[in-house]
């Protein structure tokens, strides 16, 4: 659907939905799975012919969340997807995402967690080093900890592993805390990639006191219809092996 | 301890609160008497009535642990003797209880008094005598209602023995249900589970593993959520139930947003509404944010120091 009068900030945010929405539609497109309504693999023969480069924002937002239903369910990565993963990088180079001082870490290791991904589809990515993960170290202030977690959640895939990885497997309870805060708080975007976390946990057999299946069904039915969100609450769900619901 | 607060920093803040909050009900009880001719099968309970039997909860809390100092302690004892003066020195529960054999506050509230060292003979053997009718016991309440009953009865001396495990489990708290279901009534609903499972904290041993361990891991949050949108009675009444614990599991960060609330006359605003210019309506306001902070206070001071309640146990 062409937008006459969009800003640049809505056509980035269709962007991003429009990529985590096809990326919905690759993990959930498996036998005897039902792709809900409006997250169908897109139909090549009636897809409008768009901009090529239309996708780039939301290829560099989502990062390697748009790579995780290739990642999980195995299926390789067709190569112009792999080229315009490459093309968003170079097109949106990290010092063009708003990040302040403050931020910019975060930045790096969601930059690591995407080039780290597409390696396993061959392409090899130069990216800065992230550092030791000092800034998750200390979660005893589990509150602002767990929003750290969850802007850190597309690191939370199969196969990534760092000092990231170690403070969410060392802090089970400060995630679990973070996410029913970000439940009550009505935060479903945040309580989403928290959930990712738990979700790595629970397939890694860490223990929490907390039912995922139900908080992603929840997240679901209450979370305002954010595509970007849905995918988060589906990539945990695959992690942990949930049955479909 | 997050907040940069030492435990003993904690402690002070609870004393100081609660303290305060009490010298501000004492200050103020003029106030909520009940009305002259207040007969025994009135209705509006709410308006005098149950509002001095939480007075005399709070008060007779104050003596049983006796943390407080000289100057609290009297004015406890004299909230007390007040509120039994409204009830005619008893005279008023027990003719409620008469009139009325299956409702549940006459004892509810002259338990309050007895814990304070208070008795009334006629109404004791009345208890005593309905405390023995299967239809007593089988009144349709709410679970935690049906606990607030058992606390009272045991309290009160009865020798009706509940299953409190059983009571304990069907209530919303014994399902150990999903943490990020929960709401406001029902976050006031679970407080209650635990506060007459353990009588206000005085045997933190009594709660079940299961729900001691439930609460550990999610009354952090719940005070979290609720200090945010500064509904301090309910955190007040969330900082009882972490005193109730045999480990308390709540940092500085909920008691210093009561202390930002509380005004220098004691007043603790229940929400963060604005606070009525006349006296007497933000009493009535907020006598109860009064009361949970007392309690609150006590209880969290009382088993740090490690002291043992009176034993109430019957």
């Amino acid at each position: 659907m062409p937008f006459a009068d969009t800003s640049p900030h809505e056509d980035y945010t269709a962007a991003v939905e429009r990529v985590a929405g096809r990326a919905l539609g690759v993990l959930m497109d498996a036998e005897g799975t039902v792709v809900p309504a409006g997250f169908a693999p897109a139909d090549p023969r009636l897809a409008e012919p768009h901009d090529p480069d239309a996708d780039l924002p939301g290829l560099r937002v989502l990062g390697s969340d748009a790579l995780a239903p290739h990642v999980l369910r195995g299926t390789p990565l067709p190569t112009d997807q792999v080229e315009a993963a490459a093309r968003a990088f170079a097109v949106f180079p990290p010092d063009t995402l708003g990040a302040s001082p403050e931020t910019a870490w975060i930045i790096t290791w969601r930059d690591w967690a995407t080039a780290h991904t597409l390696t396993r589809f061959g392409l090899a990515m130069d990216v800065p080093t992230p550092g030791d993960g000092a800034q998750v170290a200390d979660a005893s202030t589990w509150q602002s900890w767990s929003v750290r977690m969850a802007q850190l959640s597309s690191l939370a895939l199969p196969g990534l592993d760092g000092p990231i990885h170690a403070a969410a497997r060392r802090n089970a309870e400060s995630l679990a805390r973070g996410v029913v805060r970000a439940m009550l708080r009505r935060d479903y975007r945040t309580a989403a990639r928290i959930a990712r976390w738990l979700a790595l946990l629970a397939a890694d057999g860490v223990a929490f006191p907390l039912e995922l299946d139900p908080l992603l069904r929840h997240v679901r039915l209450f979370g305002g219809g954010s595509t970007r969100t849905v995918l988060d609450t589906r990539i945990a769900q695959h992690v942990t092996g949930l049955e479909d619901s | 301890m997050t907040g940069g607060l030492a435990r003993g920093d904690v402690l002070k803040t609870a004393h100081t609160i609660g303290s305060r909050a009490l010298r501000w009900l004492h200050d103020n009880a003029r106030f909520g008497p009940l009305p002259t001719h207040t007969v025994v099968d009135f209705n509006d309970q709410d308006s005098a009535y149950k509002p001095l039997g939480e007075m005399a909860l709070a008060c007779s809390l104050v003596l049983r642990e006796g943390v407080a100092g000289p100057g609290d302690l009297a004015a406890a004892r004299a909230l007390v003797e007040f509120a039994w003066g409204q009830f005619r020195d008893g005279d008023f529960l027990y003719e409620r209880q008469v009139r009325h054999p299956l409702v549940t506050d006459p004892l509810e509230t002259y338990a309050h008094f007895v814990r304070a060292g208070i008795r009334h003979e006629r109404m004791d053997r009345l208890l005593a005598h309905l405390s023995e009718l299967r239809s007593v016991h089988a009144i349709e309440m709410m679970p935690n209602r049906r606990l607030a009953v058992a606390n009272a009865s045991r309290v009160a001396g009865l020798t009706h023995r509940p299953d409190w495990p059983a009571l304990a489990a069907d209530t919303w708290l014994g399902m150990t249900p999903e943490p990020w279901v929960i709401d406001w009534m029902t976050a006031y609903h679970m407080t209650h589970a635990v506060f007459h499972i353990t009588d206000w904290g005085a045997h933190p041993e009594l709660l079940p593993t299961e729900i001691r361990d439930y609460l550990r891991v999610w009354l952090p949050v719940w005070v979290d959520v609720w200090a945010e949108v500064a509904q301090y009675d309910l955190v007040g009444e969330l900082l009882i139930v972490d005193a109730c614990l045999a480990e308390p599991v709540c940092d500085a960060q909920g008691w210093q947003t009561l202390a930002a609330a509380q005004h220098p006359s004691g007043l603790l605003p229940r929400d963060a509404d604005p606070v009525d210019e006349d006296p007497e309506r933000a009493f009535k306001d907020h006598e109860h944010t009064a009361v949970v902070a007392i309690v609150a206070g006590t209880v969290t001071l009382a088993r740090s120091l490690g002291t043992a309640p009176a034993p109430t146990l019957g």
